[in-house]
């Protein structure tokens, strides 16, 4: 009973325990904090990754070349696996994409968006298709249950208020303009920046409460009052050049996000104006049915924009990082470019060896209708996808003018097919089933030797991307790992101070033995002390480390407005929001670590103490 | 009066340096039950060390007879008639804690705990540990009424650094006594106080033994104190004089 007893003592009287609490709180805090946004964003690549490719991909080592027969292929699939619910043929081209006078080099995807959407989420990632009336979608969902005509109206009120908050947001930047450059006066509110103030007032609140021991009675609150006056000045005093000219910056950030959302409010009331006037809508389902389309498709909006007389112009999708720029706030420019810009496709097929210099390139104009934003910075900023058929033909992959028989046809190809199985099937599973399917593929490659099959890998979606979310998940391993040895620090640290401790506490350890204590129990009473450490370390890590990480975005956000600084930058970085989800694995994980680091950093002290000679324990001076 | 605790040919010496000095060169000494008996002698005659030995606190020397590595101890205690060599480490634990009570010179109080707590020390070591848990204090009403007997029931929550020179012998007996021990050991009670407050402490002690009938072994080097005791053992370079 003494061990806890004394060790509950030690914690309370001892002051030096605060710092091996201090050290372990802020390295169970780090660990959180950085391993659950690189497990963010090693979760986002493979989400991601997943929800791109589907479960299984059938692709061979010239994709810009492809293989044949891939349709049968699919036919003879679906047969032997009753597992598979949809399959797609995609092709990848070489290419270049020339809009508002630039050209920039591009791998260009054919695909069917219908099937493609059957295999993936390729679908969600469209902006114009399905995240611009998801967002329409949320805007109205409040006036729920209403009538169309009735969401129209709301829409327009939200578009008025858009417009006034901008009309504010606006006047409030030209008139901090005007501060700046000495046309007008900063009003009292604006030269006391409230915010910054806020943060002041605490830190008084904080200096008050430390007072509080020293003085008794109403004469702490005088002299926390005073902290606050005091600290006040001395903030406004050192604060001033950081605040002040934050604050044109703040109300220009202000002005273009109000601006952002008037464009948004805009679009939602063109989306409105598509409901029919009469009916009714109860939820929000039944509204997102009657905006955002069912299927994806190339097909361009506005029928006027083709000339008369002309084919129909073809659409075509971008990464939303190949022709729009994005801000520090992840915000894309696609409002400040032309509507439905025409681009021009140009595609550069290879030969079966890989050779293009008998082939030549291949120049389309597509209507940009839309484009893609999956998350995954290398495909946003690369691909251009355009409709199959015609990408087909323009990468030599079909020849159109030739019927099957004819001499010199060739069946037409395709660089993958794309597999989605029935559910959400497990890793392991999946492993599985692809390797019955590579054996289900070998025999068809032999069924069909005319096939250009140089030998066709099948691959899960992982595997697939096997290099690109090993070397993110490696990152974050090492990443751990390097912080795992810092931390180790805490080890030594509480070795060091327990060791002080043990020193300073020798003549009571002579008198515990003295009145019966056993080596074990003086043992205990240090490494149960260490124990606690971890434990009240461990536990203050645990909620910072985990509030940290779910109002990480907030607190970014707080930096940016105080400070001007962008740690993540969007523009860098592909996540529209730090990753602020906790895995409680890891969290558990580092709790019982920092309980291990402080009873492994005890023990050697508690060793010490244990073994020593009670009776010149006594007479240590 | 029986046998409470024989000391028998108590060989001890310290390492000092390459040497070793012998303090202890062949003691025996025997402690009835309800007999006080004062070891007296020159600074450096062993008395102290005497009594860590007789309070299982520290052992004889050990020797090997045949070279083999195989030691025997130079002396042995014996308690109610039992050699303590024989008892385990646990045992001898459980001895200091059970039949053995140490007052020091200094004190020795623990500095985080406050009076009552320091007291209830020795019962805290032989309680559960689940009362830890549930804070309850073993014995509580015993040590409150020692602390009582000694004029101290007023500084129950006093830290030991708040306490006069006299006041913290007086928990430091109470601390001793809360086991109730058949033996209480005290090494030089009076030595770091006033001649005022000494007489006290040792009316305490009186007080202890002629109420009681506490066994006590008591060290002075002041012929006063020890002649309040029934016997007095005269040590001269570790060894009794008769």
């Amino acid at each position: 009973m003494y061990k806890l007893f004394l060790t509950f003592r030690y914690l309370t009287r001892k002051k030096i325990v605060i710092f091996p609490i201090l050290v372990v709180w802020l390295c169970v805090m780090m660990m959180i904090i950085v391993t659950s946004i690189m497990g963010g964003f090693v979760e986002h690549v493979r989400q991601a990754n997943r929800d791109l490719l589907g479960d299984i991909i059938i692709s061979n080592r010239n994709p810009q070349y492809g293989w044949a027969r891939y349709e049968e292929l699919q036919q003879y699939l679906k047969q032997q696996f009753p597992e598979m619910e949809a399959a797609t043929p995609t092709i990848q081209a070489f290419g270049l994409i020339s809009a508002r006078g630039g050209t920039l080099g591009v791998q260009i995807e054919g695909i069917d968006p219908v099937g493609r959407a059957k295999v993936s989420k390729f679908g969600d990632t469209l902006y114009e298709q399905h995240i611009g009336p998801l967002n329409a979608v949320e805007d109205l969902s409040p006036a729920l249950p209403a009538t169309g005509s009735d969401l129209q109206s709301y829409a327009v009120k939200l578009e008025e208020t858009a417009r006034k908050r901008f009309e504010a947001a606006d006047a409030a930047a030209a008139n901090q303009y005007a501060i700046a450059t000495g046309t007008a006066k900063p009003t009292l509110a604006g030269q006391l920046n409230l915010q910054g103030l806020w943060g002041l007032v605490v830190l008084a609140l904080v200096e008050a409460w430390i007072l509080r021991k020293r003085r008794t009675g109403w004469r702490w609150i005088g002299a926390g009052v005073a902290g606050v006056l005091m600290l006040g000045a001395l903030g406004v005093i050192v604060a001033w050049p950081v605040m002040f000219p934050r604050a044109l910056e703040n109300t220009e950030d202000a002005a273009s996000q109000a601006q952002l959302e008037l464009t948004r409010a805009d679009r939602t009331v063109r989306f409105a104006a598509e409901l029919p006037v009469s009916r009714r809508f109860s939820t929000r389902d039944e509204l997102a049915k009657a905006l955002v389309p069912a299927e994806s498709s190339f097909a361009v909006p506005h029928p006027d924009a083709t000339q008369p007389g002309e084919e129909p112009e073809q659409g075509c999708y971008a990464g939303s990082y190949v022709l729009f720029r994005r801000d520090k706030r992840g915000n894309f420019d696609r409002d400040e470019q032309p509507e439905h810009m025409r681009v021009k496709l140009t595609v550069v097929p290879m030969s079966q060896h890989g050779s293009i210099q008998s082939i030549s390139p291949s120049t389309e104009t597509f209507v940009l209708v839309d484009d893609a934003y999956t998350g995954v910075y290398d495909i946003d900023s690369t691909c251009v996808y355009a409709p199959f058929k015609t990408i087909q033909l323009m990468a030599n992959m079909r020849n159109e003018l030739l019927k099957e028989g004819d001499p010199g046809w060739a069946p037409p190809r395709c660089s993958e097919l794309l597999i989605k199985l029935k559910g959400n099937v497990g890793e392991e599973e999946l492993t599985r089933i692809r390797a019955r399917m590579e054996q289900a593929v070998a025999k068809f490659q032999e069924a069909h030797p005319d096939a250009y099959f140089d030998a066709l890998d099948v691959k899960t979606w992982f595997e697939k991307q096997e290099k690109y979310l090993n070397a993110v998940q490696n990152e974050k391993n090492m990443m751990t790992f390097i912080l795992g040895l810092m931390s180790l620090v805490v080890v030594v640290v509480i070795f060091l101070i327990f060791y002080m401790i043990v020193r300073d506490k020798t003549r009571d350890i002579g008198i515990i033995k003295a009145v019966g204590g056993a080596e074990e129990g003086v043992a205990g009473i240090f490494v149960t002390y260490g124990a606690f450490i971890g434990i009240v370390g461990g536990l203050l890590g645990v909620v910072s480390g985990v509030a940290f990480v779910t109002h990480t975005n907030q607190i970014h956000e707080w930096i940016y407005r105080m400070t001007g600084v962008v740690i993540w930058d969007r523009s860098v970085y592909v996540f529209d929001t730090i990753p602020d989800t906790v895995n409680p694995r890891e969290v558990a994980l580092y709790f019982a670590a920092a309980v291990i680091a402080g009873i492994l950093g005890a023990a050697i002290p508690a060793i010490v103490a244990a073994s020593q000679d009670p009776v010149k324990a006594v007479r240590y001076e | 009066m029986s046998e409470l605790i024989r000391l028998q040919n108590i060989h001890k010496s310290y390492e000092m340096g390459p040497d070793m000095v012998p303090v202890l060169r062949g003691v025996d000494l025997v402690v009835n039950e309800g007999e006080f008996v004062a070891i007296m002698g020159a600074s450096g005659s062993g008395k102290s060390t005497l009594l860590h030995i007789a309070g299982v606190l520290d052992q004889p020397d050990e020797f090997s007879p045949n070279g083999n590595g195989k030691k025997n101890a130079r002396g042995e205690v014996f308690f109610r008639g039992k050699p303590v060599s024989s008892l385990g480490r646990w045992g001898r634990h459980k001895l200091r804690n059970h039949e053995f009570g140490f007052v020091f010179q200094f004190y020795h109080l623990l500095p985080e705990l406050n009076v009552l707590e320091n007291v209830l020390l020795p019962a805290m070591v032989d309680a559960p540990f689940y009362m830890a848990l549930i804070r309850a204090r073993p014995r509580k009403a015993e040590a409150l009424a020692l602390l009582d007997a000694f004029g101290l029931s007023n500084r129950l929550k006093h830290r030991p650094a708040q306490l006069s020179g006299g006041e913290r012998q007086r928990v430091a007996i109470a601390r001793a006594l809360i086991n109730q021990p058949a033996l209480l050991l005290a090494d030089e009670p009076t030595g770091n106080l006033d001649a005022k407050t000494g007489r006290t402490i040792l009316d305490v002690l009186l007080g202890l033994h002629k109420n009681r009938g506490q066994t006590m072994l008591l060290v002075t080097h002041d012929p006063n104190v020890a002649k309040l005791a029934d016997r007095t053992v005269q040590l001269a370079e570790g060894r009794i004089v008769p």
